[in-house]
């Protein structure tokens, strides 16, 4: 067994079981059945950041994604208790629209990376020591940016989930 | 071929490391039992072997010989999944932890994220298993479970950013060696805020009395896994302690010097040198197994709000000072 042979093994495994599993995501009718899909089809994106020697990328993937957004999906759907699979008619009708942007959001997918060459050297993605100093230098405006933007949707969230100050009186 | 051997290398590592570590589960039963006995004045398990010494062996045979009961309105194929996700996700954080200088299975850079990020994956065998068990007491321990992990996990990790602060570094065996740089050699004197946060936050996050919330039998009978039975069981009473030693052994590395001896003991005691560094680190992760069990013979269970407030109005504030202190304090020396 090569390194190339192997490489190119696992890469067909990922292909081929992100494409079922991302189906499965919104073909199954129960939706903890498919909270538990996009569980495993996370798992395995974040595999696929390892695969790409991108460490540190896997990690934040295994963290954000499946510890915070997953948890909380779950966490809703169990609070408002959806037991009841989904009526599938409702959404036939739109199956048309819905063909359609995915069919563009392809078109303009491939024309972005049409043109795309993979560099031989590889980014030092995996090192923190690098992500650190570029975010606060080269990257220091977008990255004040984004926070501010978390902040107001905290804020913004604390306000909403607060109860109307007159209703309590 | 390298590949080859370097996989098969790997495999006997893991199933090594997987013995050992099953067999230290089983007797992490025992001690609870016989440490909760005398705490409470009574002998423990005392009748399968010399002190009921084979008492763990017997339980496990039981468990796998009992029925396989799955009942008849639960979601089967949740049902049957949940507690292999907690056991995975247990099982999957030892592939980071050194036991003693090159003693691992795998040495990653990013390991205590790493540790954190799949912990946090056992979360979903919980949930899981409240939801398809069809029963009030399971959803009900497995909604606590989730809000439960969310909040605490925030904690769990805040606290480890002072040591990481201080280690400049994510990969475990290199927090460790850091720590022997100084000559208190372990992070638990200038990060102590960050461990009473760390130890606390681990209670929570293992589901242990005085947060065992998800479980509490006096209101939920078992809480999640309350339709389970025979093998599925245990496989959820194993990954529970599995994270148990997952905890203690983070602890071990972040706050106690690992498999390390502080320099400063080590100069009034040279023969402590002579001891391998396995047996410091296990006896560091015991002290922090013994601290569960202590914990749970000692104190009453606290309330659902009180957990949340403990959760967010105390500890998370006080990881964020001990963060903003250790920056400082690195900043100016």
């Amino acid at each position: 067994m090569s390194q190339p042979a192997v490489d190119q093994a696992f890469f067909i495994y990922f292909y081929i079981s992100l494409s079922i599993l991302s189906i499965a995501v919104i073909a199954s009718r129960n939706i903890i059945h498919s909270a538990f899909f996009l569980l495993i089809f996370l798992l395995h994106v974040a595999a696929v950041f390892l695969f790409l020697n991108a460490e540190f990328l896997m990690v934040i993937q295994i963290i954000v994604y499946v510890g915070g957004v997953l948890a909380l999906f779950v966490f809703a759907i169990m609070v408002m208790n959806l037991k009841e699979e989904l009526r599938h008619r409702k959404f036939v009708k739109f199956a048309g629209a819905g063909i359609l942007a995915g069919l563009l959001f392809f078109a303009v997918f491939y024309v972005f990376i049409r043109n795309i060459k993979i560099t031989p050297e590889k980014p030092l993605l995996g090192d923190v020591n690098t992500l650190g100093s570029l975010l606060y230098s080269y990257y220091l405006l977008p990255f004040e940016i984004l926070s501010l933007v978390l902040l107001v949707a905290l804020i913004g969230g604390i306000i909403i989930a607060k109860k109307n100050p007159r209703e309590d009186k | 071929m390298e590949t080859f051997y370097f996989i098969l290398i790997t495999t006997i590592k893991t199933a090594i490391y997987f013995g050992i570590l099953m067999l230290h589960v089983a007797y992490a039963t025992y001690a609870e039992r016989k440490i909760i006995g005398h705490i409470q004045l009574r002998l423990g398990p005392m009748v399968v072997g010399p002190h009921g010494l084979l008492q763990p062996i017997a339980d496990v045979i039981k468990l796998i010989f009992k029925e396989d009961i799955i009942p008849s309105n639960v979601d089967r194929k949740i049902f049957t999944i949940a507690p292999l996700i907690s056991l995975t996700a247990a099982l999957s954080t030892f592939a980071v932890i050194p036991v003693s200088q090159n003693w691992f299975i795998s040495d990653i850079n990013v390991g205590i994220l790493y540790v954190l990020g799949i912990a946090g994956i056992g979360t979903y065998g919980i949930i899981f298993a409240g939801w398809s068990s069809n029963s009030k007491y399971a959803f009900l321990g497995g909604l606590r479970s989730a809000a439960q992990m969310i909040s605490y996990e925030v904690a769990l990790a805040m606290s480890l950013v002072g040591v990481i602060l201080m280690a400049e570094s994510f990969n475990l065996t290199e927090i460790v060696n850091k720590q022997l740089e100084y000559s208190y050699g372990m992070f638990l004197f200038p990060q102590f805020l960050g461990y009473f946060v760390f130890i606390v936050a681990m209670l929570a996050e293992t589901n242990r009395v005085p947060f065992d919330l998800p479980e509490a039998e006096t209101e939920l009978v078992a809480g999640y896994f309350v339709e389970y039975s025979g093998i599925r069981f245990s496989l959820f009473y194993l990954a529970e302690y599995l994270a148990m030693f997952c905890m203690s052994a983070l602890a071990t590395i972040c706050f106690w010097g690992g498999w390390t001896v502080p320099p400063f003991l080590l100069k009034i005691f040279p023969f402590l040198g002579m001891i391998p560094g396995v047996v410091w680190f296990l006896l560091k992760v015991y002290f922090h197994m013994f601290l569960f069990f202590w914990l749970r013979g000692t104190l009453p269970r606290y309330r659902y709000d009180q957990l949340m407030a403990i959760g967010w109005k105390v500890l998370i504030p006080l990881a964020l000072l001990n963060i903003v202190l250790t920056s400082l304090i690195k900043y100016y020396s």
